[in-house]
């Protein structure tokens, strides 16, 4: 029964314009994305090159000097990056407590503000600041330098007081500082960078990591139209009835709809990953490297699927609750929230919803931070699951009392 | 084997409205007619009986199985509601197909039923036509076909000639007798035609309550000898309605041969007349604050 | 005139009342997520844009669905009542609570010491915030499908978060740059959609 109801559901999805769009929206997006040629960001690295790109430094001469840059900037703007809920919100401060914090930089540089931001416009002015790539060396690469007598735990302090004016969860919290910040990266440590990428990712591993990158922002929503829309057909079409006093059960009938919805929607993410990684299997053949030729389906199928799971699990959830809209919302906000509460745009998984790993590479990094991934998705992989269990539990409820909790309330208003 | 629906003292509330009050009830093989106005409780009745909607008080079984074990209940009988519908998109045998899934059949089983059973409701011409583009009689066909493709036990069937030709509802009624021959098959209706064409035993239901239960042929004998037909001038009739239960009216020009139910010959004009079943169900309509049994 | 407050009434209450509940969710928790203190022209531009734009989307995206089954339609159709009223009727009260909540996140940031030009982020605001709804409203219009309504809109703020330059006068998020010549255009366009999706309700 449950086979015959898979096929059949897939066959349903296959009939609805929902899921074309899906198709269609999801491509695009990332062909926009990833459709520059990135094979010259994995050639050898030479000595003598202008950058070799960034790493993660914990050194507290780093540290300082990376914060302090960003804290001069964002003064400059007077813009301050907060996530006092994990969701970020942006705070600007009035006259007094921006000359507050302004004194603060000048004690921890032992430099005027003035001398500070001509140093800031120096620096910024020598990049090309309208591409990606420009903005982001040019950050990656200011600092400004310590007052020599200033000690890391003088430093903290200092940074503490910034809390303190600026509001809970900046950049400048003792957590953040301790997660390190990134510094242009040296001859010497690209070239073990380079050596991880043919040994550990084998080319096409970082490639798929950049596209799930990417990929896991978009499948943070788009999935929630195929759940919303399949749970509410019922109801549209006017077939609960019919449906409910069948014999297949509940676990059945959501398990069938669910696994359905979860393999469509994925069919398309895994055929638009193995598309996008063909150049760069041939790109690892040409530099002499066996590519990982299943590294698009391992990484999308640990990093993509669990999000889409999840993803349809909740839409599944809320709608055969509610059977109403209010989980496209609800996904929505909650996508647009963890996009926005990623710390970095590189590991720090955490439990965010998208985990980000916004660069080409760094492999080393990531395979020190792959567990952490791994229990993420896992969590993710799990609650779905557990998610879906509810759903059937709500589905069985419905079918027994003819009625949604949500129902009793709105519908009786008459 | 018990092949026999038993509901005792069943009740079901909605908040504080009573949609069923202590329904009691035995129901055996062949053609069983609910009978009762719209909002009778014929339907929570029969959504009792298909696991649709809890019962508040009281027992039911079905062939010996508790309503309580919706898995076994479900899977022994067959349910066609007021409204059925199917999700647009489906052609006739892709939605059939769909529903025969959910009934449990096999590939096998469903590649030789499914035609077998369009070809039975007629609509093995029309086995593509998408639901959303179906005629009431053909959806309701199609509805019919689900409810028997695993051959249940117990067939509910919700008003299923409302809003038919009175084509389709003769070969629709022939059809439920078919079907009728080997197991129950409880039909609600509030039009009075069904019933006395196809079934022998039925119930009146109002109010959540049972007014008769027997056959026809005993709701028939209630009436007797209290029909009367007769000659009035048009100008008469309002009059006489308030009087007097009118079940049927002919004007012609400016007099009215009419039919009514009285206690007594109401005048000396009135001939006797034959009762037929919505005589008799109006005449207990009619008289519904006596209590059951006493008609 | 009394007809009509009581479409609108019937249909706030039947219908539109857990939408407007959501409505009044969001903008409460705007707390945790924007700040109103001290923004000048382009910050404040960016609560509008970013946040009290989806208030556009929860609006106007369900203004249609008491219609979605085909019978209804019919039914209402059938009515004394023209469609195009009830639905002017709906619309009317969608545009006038989004002009009151326009005008409150405006005034909440100016008290909380914003310095901008107040008339003329309120004019560019509820022009940009109108058009993302009626896209929403047009699209549901247009498939009889809320949900594809909704994808409409969100996709489309989706993709200006990425790709806005494609998108020219039409692009969102332009007064946070600083620009406002979008105005007009934006403000015709959104008006076109919402008549466009009327009339597509009416005759199909």
């Amino acid at each position: 029964m449950f086979g015959s109801l898979f096929f059949k559901e897939c066959r349903q999805i296959l009939k609805s314009m929902v899921y074309y769009i899906y198709v269609v929206v999801f491509v695009m997006f990332l062909t926009s994305q990833l459709s520059g040629e990135m094979t010259e960001r994995m050639e050898q690295p030479q000595p003598g090159q202008e950058n070799y790109g960034f790493v993660n430094s914990r050194r507290e001469s780093d540290i300082m000097e990376k914060t302090l840059a960003g804290l001069a900037m964002e003064t400059s703007w007077n813009s301050y990056a907060t996530y006092p809920m994990g969701f970020y919100k942006g705070v600007t401060l009035n006259e007094t407590e921006l000359a507050e914090v302004k004194s603060i930089l000048e004690n921890c540089s032992g430099r005027s503000w003035e001398q500070l931001t001509a140093e800031m416009e120096r620096h910024y002015a020598g990049y090309e600041q309208s591409t990606f790539q420009g903005a982001m060396q040019a950050q990656i690469s200011y600092s400004v330098p310590v007052r020599e007598d200033l000690s890391y735990e003088d430093f903290s302090k200092y940074m503490e007081q910034v809390c303190g004016i600026i509001g809970a969860g900046s950049d400048y919290q003792t957590e953040a500082l301790k997660a390190g910040v990134s510094v242009p990266m040296t001859y010497e440590q690209a070239m073990e960078e380079y050596k991880a990428l043919c040994s550990k990712d084998r080319i096409t591993g970082a490639t798929a990591r950049l596209f799930c990158d990417y990929a896991g922002i978009i499948l943070s929503v788009l999935p929630v139209f195929l759940g919303v829309t399949r749970c509410l057909r019922d109801k549209r079409a006017q077939v609960s009835q019919v449906i409910f006093s069948h014999r297949a059960c509940a676990l059945v009938i959501i398990a069938s709809r669910y696994l359905a919805n979860v393999c469509m929607a994925f069919l398309p993410v895994v055929l638009t990953a193995f598309a996008m990684q063909m150049p760069y299997q041939y790109h690892a053949k040409t530099i002499g490297i066996a590519p990982d030729v299943f590294a698009f389906l391992t990484y999308s199928g640990i990093w993509l699927l669990p999000e889409l799971m999840i993803v349809l699990a909740v839409s599944f959830f809320i709608t055969e609750m509610t059977e109403n809209v209010i989980s496209i919302f609800i996904q929505v906000f909650w996508a647009i929230a963890s996009l926005f509460s990623a710390v970095a745009l590189e590991g720090n998984f955490g439990f965010h919803l998208i985990v980000r790993w916004n660069t080409l590479g760094d492999a080393a990094e990531f395979w020190r931070q792959r567990p952490e991934l791994f229990v993420n998705r896992g969590f993710y992989f799990v609650l779905s699951l557990v998610i879906v269990v509810c759903t059937v539990l709500i589905y069985e409820k419905k079918r027994r009392e003819g009625e949604t909790v949500y129902g009793k309330i709105f519908k009786s208003r008459k | 084997m018990d092949t026999r629906i038993e509901i005792k003292d069943l009740s079901k509330n909605y908040g504080k409205k009573q949609a069923l009050k202590h329904v009691n009830l035995e129901i055996g093989q062949g053609m069983f007619g609910l009978l009762g106005p719209n909002g009778a409780g014929k339907t929570t009745l029969m959504k009792v009986l298909t696991t649709l909607v809890k019962k508040s008080g009281g027992t039911v079984s079905l062939c010996g199985i508790p309503v309580e074990r919706c898995q076994e209940v479900r899977s022994m009988i067959g349910y066609l509601p007021q409204d059925f519908s199917m999700y647009g998109n489906m052609g006739a045998y892709e939605a059939l197909d769909y529903l025969a899934v959910l009934s449990g059949l096999n590939k096998k089983e469903r590649a030789k039923k499914v035609p077998k059973m369009l070809e039975k409701v007629n609509l093995s011409e029309q086995h593509k036509t998408r639901v959303k583009a179906m005629s009431g009689g053909m959806r309701r066909r199609l509805g019919i076909a689900q409810a028997i493709i695993h051959d249940p036990r117990i067939l509910v069937v919700d008003e299923p000639t409302a809003g038919l030709d009175p084509e389709e509802r003769v070969r629709f009624r022939n059809l439920l007798c078919e079907i009728a021959k080997d197991r129950i098959v409880i039909l609600s209706t509030h039009i009075v035609g069904d019933i006395e064409a196809t079934c022998e035993n039925i119930a009146v239901l109002n109010h959540g309550e049972i007014l008769f239960r027997g056959t026809v042929s005993g709701l028939l004998e209630g009436v007797r000898g209290k029909v009367y037909t007769m000659e009035v001038s048009a100008m008469e009739l309002p009059m006489i309605q308030e009087r007097f239960l009118v079940t049927g009216i002919l004007t012609n020009g400016s007099t009215a041969s009419i039919k009514i139910i009285s206690e007594e010959q109401p005048v000396k004009e009135a001939k006797p007349g034959q009762p037929d079943v919505e005589d008799a169900y109006m005449y207990l309509m009619n008289h519904a604050s006596a209590p059951a049994g006493n008609v | 005139m009394e007809k009509y407050l009581k479409a609108g009434s019937s249909f706030v209450r039947r219908q539109y009342a857990p939408h407007l509940l959501l409505v009044l969710l969001f903008c409460g928790m705007s707390v945790f997520f924007v700040s109103f203190r001290n923004l000048d022209d382009s910050q404040a531009a960016k609560v509008m844009e970013m946040y009290v734009a989806f208030v556009g989307i929860l609006l106007l995206t369900p203004l249609f669905m008491p219609e979605q089954n085909r019978e209804i339609w019919l039914l209402k159709k059938s009515k004394a009542m023209p469609l195009r009223r009830l639905y002017l009727i709906r619309l009317f009260l969608a545009v006038v609570l989004l002009a009151m909540i326009v005008t409150v996140f405006t005034h909440l940031m100016q008290m909380n010491g914003s310095v901008f030009s107040m008339g003329r982020l309120w004019l560019g605001s509820f022009s940009e915030i109108l058009f993302l709804g009626s896209i929403g409203f047009f699209m549901s219009a247009a498939t009889n499908q809320v949900i594809l309504g909704y994808m409409g809109s969100v996709l489309y703020f989706m993709a200006n978060v990425g790709a806005s330059k494609y998108l020219g006068q039409f692009a969102l998020f332009q007064m946070m740059k600083g620009e406002y010549d979008f105005l007009p255009v934006m403000f015709a366009a959104a008006l076109a959609l919402m008549a466009g999706g009327i009339l597509v309700r009416e005759i199909s």
